[in-house]
């Protein structure tokens, strides 16, 4: 059965109660704590210049530059989606509520990395270096393997043996870290 | 015998979320026949396969449409899971199931609102709105984005919700109850209302499956293609009946999607009574060889993932066949014999996604 | 026989009207037609759905190969059919309404080919 006016009381209501939008931007937006608004480097002495960030973005609005030390993102580029993050071996980057502001021009974000005319190289070390593993020493565990991002080396511990996949090996050092028995070098 | 002539609808009209260009024949005031015209926002999507690999791909298909964004992720992963044999842990079916279904709810409230302005009731547009903006603030609490919610990946999800974020949002649901029994109700029960949607638009039960009509569009004519009877994510434990109408007009289908807002909530409300614990994603190595065709139902419908791998990080295919896709003959069809002043009425009852049918 | 979602059917172009009256008087309904360039063929599927069954009819041409439309039988293949002839160009003859590559509008010719 249909009713006439059944929604005069709503809008009455509605009349004389607070309304239901905020006053934004008037009133400062709240986000909650999972909000993706943009990508940060949380600290820039983590990174390594690997690269997988980059290969990893759909639009490609991250470039690394590992002759030049460099880590730069184009805003406007970028979709929120987080990958980069999920990607990232030294979990270097987060991505934090805070949308954007609206501009006009378009030019990225470059942060400096690591200073190229230094010559000390932190453990896992970025520049041209491919890691080789002390076959004498190693036990054939495969942890290296588990770990590479990559997927560029293959232990069989069976067979004895340890193969890397130059072409694939990003230079990113996390086998050297995470070796028991510290047997690989980067080179 | 009337005067013929012939009137453009769209691409731009104010009932229409996206463009969708109709060229009516009229005789007086009487449709006679309705030549369609799409592609006013074809982006070529299925081409990008060949330039992200399938994981990145992901992202893709997720933004083919803001309204089924979830689903059209779910459907992807699920169809490149089941080429490459990976099995997704419970705890990550259940958490699908859970993001499906409030995006079903939304989607409903959504269109709720579109088809009120389309009749010219805006106060219950705005309404309908402000009871979806309930779910869009659970939804950036949970996965961090309104619309789109990059929380998909192949072999599970990327983020968990923990059961006090669960519970919660089962008593937002059920705070919403009252309101939205009262917001529907006038969709259902007021006589201005009624007199517009009731006795237009019928299609008939042999038309609709003919036609290949799916969704709420078939069920209202009695066909019964809620593809979540075939028990895909966690569906297959969940207690549900797909609900259909016999009549097969506006009133019908409206009166279809309200019922399905309601069973929604009460599936969420059975998942987050079973969900169990465990991880949410299995690591996925290799590449897909392969191919599937994976059906999900959709808020519109079903909607069919073909995958083709073949080895390499790349796919050879995707191919999605959207619900709206399908829908489109159909109402070529309601609209024979229509008045002028119905046509946005019956080209909305479709729920229109023209974004999803162009990809 | 590798699960694939549904029945998969190997089809010539000759079965294929047949087959497909076959399947409406049995009550499916059509699902989707798919094409997919392989190794310089184009790999036609066209799925038929009744309650919770799938069945797929899987059909390999080359480019010039020409196929019939099915729209003599289920009327609202139109749709699909245009837009496997604008974007793949597969040769389909007899469409019920056929818009001659302008469904699309696109300015590449075939650029899924």
């Amino acid at each position: 059965m249909s009713k006439l006016m059944s929604f005069t009381g709503t809008v009455l209501k509605s009349l004389f109660s607070k309304p239901a939008t905020t006053a934004y931007p008037a009133k400062p937006a709240e986000y909650p704590e999972r909000t993706r608004g943009h990508v940060e480097m949380i600290d820039v002495k983590d990174c390594i210049l690997c690269g997988l960030c980059e290969k990893s973005c759909p639009p490609g609005a991250i470039k690394v530059d590992r002759n030049g030390g460099t880590w730069s993102i184009q805003r406007f580029d970028c979709i929120q989606c987080g990958y980069c993050v999920d990607k990232c071996p030294k979990k270097t980057l987060k991505i934090i509520p805070g949308y954007q502001e609206p501009g006009a021009e378009k030019t990225p974000e470059t942060l400096v990395v690591k200073d190229v005319t230094a010559e000390a190289e932190a453990a896992g070390g970025a520049k041209g270096g491919k890691p080789k593993a002390n076959l004498d020493e190693c036990v054939f565990c495969g942890l290296c393997a588990k770990n590479c991002p990559a997927s560029a080396i293959e232990v069989d511990r069976a067979a004895k043996s340890w193969k890397l996949n130059e072409e694939a090996c990003v230079g990113c050092g996390l086998c050297k870290t995470k070796c028991p028995k510290k047997c690989i070098e980067m080179e | 015998m009337g005067k013929r002539s012939v009137v453009p609808f769209g691409p731009h009209h104010p009932v229409l979320p996206e463009p969708i260009h109709l060229d009516l024949v009229l005789e007086d005031e009487t449709v006679i026949e309705a030549v369609p015209s799409i592609g006013y926002i074809h982006r070529g999507l299925e081409t990008l396969v060949k330039k992200k690999d399938y994981k990145q791909y992901v992202y893709v298909v997720e933004r083919i449409c803001g309204i089924c964004s979830f689903m059209h992720g779910m459907g992807y992963c699920e169809s490149i899971e089941h080429v490459m044999n990976v099995e997704v842990p419970v705890r990550a079916k259940y958490l699908r199931t859970i993001w499906a279904e409030l995006s079903r709810i939304h989607s409903h409230l959504l269109w709720l609102g579109l088809f009120a302005d389309a009749f010219g009731f805006e106060s219950l547009f705005m309404h309908s709105w402000r009871l979806r903006e309930k779910i869009l603030d659970m939804f950036e609490y949970s996965t961090g984005g309104r619309v789109i919610f990059s929380v998909n990946t192949v072999g599970g999800v990327l983020k968990d919700m923990p059961n006090e974020m669960l519970t919660k949002f089962v008593k937002m649901l059920d705070e919403m109850d009252g309101e939205l029994r009262k917001v529907t109700g006038v969709f259902l029960n007021d006589y201005t209302v009624n007199s517009r949607l009731r006795d237009v638009g019928f299609l008939t039960y042999e038309k609709a499956w003919e036609l290949g009509a799916v969704g709420p569009m078939g069920k209202a004519s009695g066909l019964n293609v809620d593809m979540r009877q075939r028990k895909y994510a966690a569906y297959g434990d969940l207690d549900f009946t797909p609900i259909t109408s016999n009549v097969g007009d506006c009133y019908a289908r409206t009166d279809v999607r309200i019922q399905e807002i309601f069973q929604s909530i009460d599936l969420i409300r059975q998942a987050v009574a079973k969900i169990p614990e465990g991880p949410i994603a299995t690591d996925v190595k290799g590449t897909p060889n392969g191919e599937y065709f994976m059906r999900v139902e959709q808020p519109r419908g079903e909607a069919v993932f073909y995958t083709r791998g073949n080895g390499s990080m790349y796919l050879d295919r995707a191919r999605i066949r959207t619900p709206t896709f399908a829908n489109i003959p159909a109402l070529l069809e309601t609209l024979k014999g229509a008045q002028l002043a119905d046509v946005p009425l019956l080209v909305l009852t479709i729920d229109p996604c023209i974004s999803c049918t162009e990809r | 026989m590798e699960n694939i979602g549904g029945n998969k059917i190997e089809m010539t172009i000759a079965d294929l009207l047949p087959k497909t009256i076959a399947k409406k008087e049995d009550g499916w309904r059509l699902s989707q037609i798919c094409s997919t360039s392989l190794d310089g063929k184009y790999e036609l599927s066209y799925s038929f759905a009744k309650d919770m069954e799938y069945d797929i009819f899987r059909l390999v041409i080359d480019h010039d190969d020409v196929v019939p439309s099915i729209t003599s039988v289920y009327s609202a293949a139109f749709l699909i059919e245009n837009e496997l002839k604008e974007l793949f160009g597969v040769k389909i003859e007899r469409i019920g309404i056929d818009f001659d590559n302008k469904l699309y509008r696109i300015n590449e010719e075939t650029p899924f080919k």
